[in-house]
């Protein structure tokens, strides 16, 4: 029944979005405005046939029916609800499911809003690739990906292993993978809307629009999503980390790299008409990227935590990939010079100049990311030789850039547009560099040692400076409607952004870990905290054992343990005692056995932690609020002097 | 000239995308198994230390003879399939070779249990192992190594489901004339 | 306020004291070898067998004195280059460091080139900036803002 049903979903999806995409390019090409209707029509079934399947998935795994292979493999009668119900998106087959659905979703959404539109050449293209990616994935799900393969139940079977342990011991991890790929797939529509204009050769202005939100709406969440990562790592792995520069991270990252490089430049597209060929090509690199993305984490070509067990998909994820790059690099070869705007930057300490340096920023900041996770693969090809690229080469090689970054976020909110004075520099700059100075005379102050961070610090206060007087600036002239809008929702951005760096800076330097073996009643001193640890506690739950260690840590008791699943798989579940200046994080290593009387216990002692996840949420906050209309509505195209009062023009 | 930039950017992304690509699709997917021989052809690293029954054990002692290091934990699955196999090459060449065990990440009674319980008499090794192994380049049990009379390190073998008497009475045959 | 802001983190700098302490030397080691028996972890990530053995070693060794190139060293001759997750500055490995620094340099100059260019532009039709392609845009914009506001109105 749940096969039946899956299969039945995956095939309607997969079949209705081929032939809504032929009927819609037959009926552009004849125009037909009958089959294009029909098109339209047929490509509703797509998200029918998503979430039917998606269902058929769901219950089988409620309903523990161990005839279909991925709940067998991945299901068991004793994971707790949530869990269970995440399980759907744990293994390979699941979350091309999740794919599946999340762009059936869009889709949908790209239907309703443009309904009025469909005959419009831009938007019936943009819907043909949308509807080609989701044809992609539902042809995935019927050969190499199938999530509704059945499978005998050998006899004397009882229970299935249920979902990695890793993915079952954090809420994070139910809500983490949905939340990334509404990011990730989110780029599928500015993504489509940029082929749409480079097919049709429109690529005015008009189109940007129709894509802003949308590309806002993507980033946010893949923002979101890469930070609910960090979080879930911080919380799971229980060594004090949350970035540890894996492939999978560096995967999630890449896009975001170039989607927020786009969405700086299209600012100098929108206002002055120029670097269109250049905002296509981020958006068509954004979109590449989840690609590769996804090929990396389901290939097992590199090597990393994250990697799915292996399948027959990887190759078929690099020829799709490759078909895309084709596919955009070829019509931007074609197109490209047709399309060049006319313009020119006057100088490059101007709103503009800044953008592209920020461009520049991210573009090498993207590179370094993606050199550093293939350079092994390089050199074990060209060289026969193995060698690693890790968390140390990577934080070496974009520190810089994260500085430079950092500087320019100081700097670019206060420039006009065109060109500025050194004049005007000095005014608008000097309560922002003050407000850097008093930060870092604050760090030293407090004990902040070492030039790395305490540049950090500085630059942050300085960049907050900035932030906050654009803020205060607008706020002052229009009330609450000082904080909504693009500028200064992105300030608010930016203020996340800063509480992200200064996190980072603190928590990678003064990071301070130890471990030590302790048996009942002893008591250690580290990290101006005292740890007691008054015994073991057992407790048995439906899916696992878990046994924890009391430690009282100044007074508060905390309980890291170590999960015995009912498979044989053992986990640490480290226990983090969050506070707002630092976090204690205690790992219980091993246990007590014949070697040994006492405890291993891993303690990890980092300052400012907490600021990354606020950090996060204030990034998504800001996002929500740049997406925010404003009342004003300034089209992109008029010209500055408009008589407008934008907060844009202000600063 | 001024108006190719595009199409002449576009060419040079092609290519270096088309060479990413090829590099992708050509890597092999299998990369763990063969990752650390560095011992191979080098002298084996000392083992002092003491075994299951109490006793001092020094590998030196055993220059001469050919040696099986084989490394064990009684949880581990590949290591309870390969155990009876050493048991009988250890039985099938009592003279000329001499196999060697050391425990990693396990404990000593369960060790013990594990040879009770699947017999073999030589010595095991139970003290100092984490040092041993890392000496040894393991990375995860089983692994077993193959020392030449000479005292150096001829082969090594990384695999779940362990070695054969057969794979090591070969190794040996094929070792036989370089020493 | 430079002098204030290079006096701090002058101090800051100096002040630091220099000499790490074994646990943060281990801490720092640890985070650079690779977990043998992992996808692309440190041993400082990875509680497997192998890992905590290492970080055990690492910790005796720091201890017993050794340097820390010392003790990488060790383990390169033990488990091969790969073991460290810091790629050799020499040698064909060595231009992972350098081909960002060119790509950047590359970055750079194209952009100087873009700006020396729009500069000749500029200079060349007369008006600083503007071209009359850009003045046809204004025009065209201005014309449609009319057009749209006056829809609006009529609304």
């Amino acid at each position: 029944m749940n096969v039946a049903l899956g299969d039945a979903g995956v095939v309607a999806a997969f079949v209705a979005a081929l032939t809504a995409a032929i009927s819609l390019i037959a009926g552009h090409v004849r125009d037909d405005e009958a089959l294009r209707r029909t098109g339209i029509r047929v490509a509703w079934v797509v998200l029918g046939g998503a979430v039917v399947a998606s269902i058929a998935l769901e219950r089988a795994l409620i309903t523990r029916d161990f005839t279909v292979r991925y709940v067998f493999e991945n299901g068991s009668h004793r994971t707790p609800p949530l869990y269970n119900f995440a399980t759907a998106w744990s293994s390979l087959e699941g979350s091309i499911l999740l794919w599946g659905l999340v762009v059936a979703l869009y889709l949908s959404v790209v239907l309703v809003k443009f309904r009025k539109r469909m005959g419009d050449p831009l938007v019936m293209w943009a819907t043909v690739v949308i509807l080609v990616v989701a044809a992609f994935f539902f042809g995935l799900m019927i050969g190499p990906a199938d999530p509704f393969q059945t499978v005998t139940i050998p006899a004397g079977f009882i229970d299935g292993p249920g979902p990695n342990p890793l993915l079952q011991d954090n809420w994070l991890m139910a809500v983490h993978p949905p939340i990334l790929y509404l990011g990730y797939v989110g780029f599928t529509v500015p993504f489509a809307f940029a082929i749409a204009a480079l097919i049709t050769g429109r690529v005015g202005e008009g189109w940007l629009l129709e894509t802003r939100r949308w590309t806002l709406f993507a980033w946010g969440f893949l923002t979101v999503g890469i930070i609910l990562g960090a979080w879930w790592a911080y919380d799971v792995l229980g060594w004090g980390g949350y970035w540890g520069w894996d492939p999978v991270e560096n995967a999630s990252l890449l896009p975001w790299l170039t989607g927020t490089a786009y969405l700086h430049s299209v600012m100098i597209q929108e206002r002055r008409g120029m670097l269109r060929v250049w905002n296509l090509s981020l958006l068509c690199a954004t979109f590449s990227l989840t690609i590769l993305g996804t090929f990396i984490t389901r290939s097992g070509v590199i090597e990393s935590v994250h990697a799915f067990s292996e399948s027959g998909i990887g190759p078929v994820l690099l020829t799709f990939f490759g078909v895309i790059m084709v596919v955009s690099v070829g019509l931007i070869g074609w197109r490209g010079d047709e399309l060049r705007a006319p313009g020119s930057i006057d100088s490059p300490l101007s709103r503009e100049g800044s953008f592209l340096a920020n461009n520049v920023l991210f573009a090498v900041f993207a590179f370094v990311v993606l050199l550093g996770t293939v350079f092994p693969l390089i050199v074990e090809s060209l060289r026969d030789e193995r060698i690693s690229v890790g968390v140390p080469y990577f934080d070496r090689m974009t520190m810089p850039i994260g500085m430079a970054l950092l500087f320019l976020m100081a700097v670019a909110p206060v420039l006009p547009w065109r060109k500025a004075s050194g004049e005007l520099l000095r005014t608008r700059l000097e309560w922002p560099a003050w407000a850097g100075v008093a930060v870092l005379v604050f760090a030293v102050a407090v004990g902040a040692r070492g030039a790395t961070p305490l540049l950090a610090f500085a630059l942050a206060g300085f960049a907050a400076g900035a932030a906050i007087r654009q803020i205060a600036l607008a706020t002052r002239r229009n009330g609450w409607r000082g904080f909504v809008g693009r500028t200064n929702g992105g300030m608010i951005v930016h203020l996340g952004v800063i509480l992200i760096a200064v996190a980072l800076a603190a928590s990678n330097s003064y990071l301070r870990q130890a471990e030590f073996t302790m048996v009942p009643g002893d008591t250690v001193t580290f990290a101006e905290a005292t740890f007691g640890f008054d015994g073991l506690e057992v407790t048995d739950q439906s899916a696992k054992r878990v046994t924890a260690a009391l430690i009282t840590v100044d007074g508060e008791t905390m309980r890291p343990a170590i999960s015995q699943y009912a498979s044989g798989q053992t986990i640490g579940t480290p226990d983090t005692s969050v506070g707002w200046t630092r976090d204690i994080q205690l790992a219980l290593i091993a246990l007590p056995d014949e070697n040994s009387e006492g405890v291993l216990v891993r303690a990890t002692s980092q300052p400012l932690i907490v600021w990354l996840w606020n950090g996060g949420l204030l990034m998504a906050i800001g996002t929500a609020l740049s997406a925010f209309p404003t009342r004003f509505h300034r089209r992109p195209t008029d010209p500055v002097s408009a008589p407008v009062v934008s907060s844009a023009a202000a600063g | 000239m001024k108006h190719r930039s595009a199409a002449i950017a576009a060419a040079i992304v092609a290519v270096v995308i088309g060479l990413l690509i090829a590099l992708l699709a050509t890597s092999d997917t299998q990369q763990s198994s063969t990752a650390n021989f560095e011992i191979v052809g080098k002298v084996a690293p000392p083992i002092e230390a003491t075994t299951i029954d109490g006793e001092e054990f020094d590998l030196r002692s055993l220059r001469g003879k050919w040696v099986v290091v084989n490394f064990f934990a009684s949880w581990c699955v590949g290591c309870r399939v390969e155990h009876p196999e050493l048991v009988a090459f250890s039985e099938s060449r009592p003279q000329d070779a001499q196999v060697v065990s050391v425990m990693f990440g396990d404990t000593e009674q369960a060790a013990r249990d594990f040879f009770n319980e699947l017999g073999g008499s030589w010595p095991a090794v139970v003290s100092n192992t984490g040092s041993i192994a890392i000496d040894f380049g393991v990375t995860a049990v089983p692994e077993t190594l193959l020392v030449a009379p000479s005292g150096r390190v001829v082969q090594k073998w990384v695999s779940a489901s362990g070695v054969t008497s057969e794979t090591l009475n070969a190794a040996i045959a094929s070792f036989q004339g370089d020493l | 306020m430079a002098i204030i802001a290079i006096a701090a983190l002058t101090f800051g700098t100096i002040a630091d004291g220099g000499t790490r302490t074994e646990g943060e030397r281990v801490t720092a080691l640890t985070s650079t070898i690779r977990c043998p028996q992992c996808r692309g972890q440190s041993v400082a990530e990875s509680n497997v067998t192998i890992a905590r053995e290492i970080r055990a070693d690492i910790r005796t060794r720091v201890g017993a004195g050794e340097t820390d190139a010392q003790i990488r060293q060790v383990y390169i001759d033990r488990f091969g280059r790969s073991i460290v997750l810091t790629p050799d500055g020499t040698g064909f490995t060595g231009l992972v460091w350098i081909i960002p620094v060119v790509a950047a340099a590359l970055a750079v100059s194209v952009v100087g080139f873009a700006f020396s260019r729009w500069r000749r532009e500029a200079s060349s039709t007369g008006e600083p900036g503007t071209s009359s392609a850009d003045r046809q845009l204004v025009d065209r914009a201005r014309s449609e803002r009319k057009t749209s506001a006056s829809r609006r109105t009529s609304k």
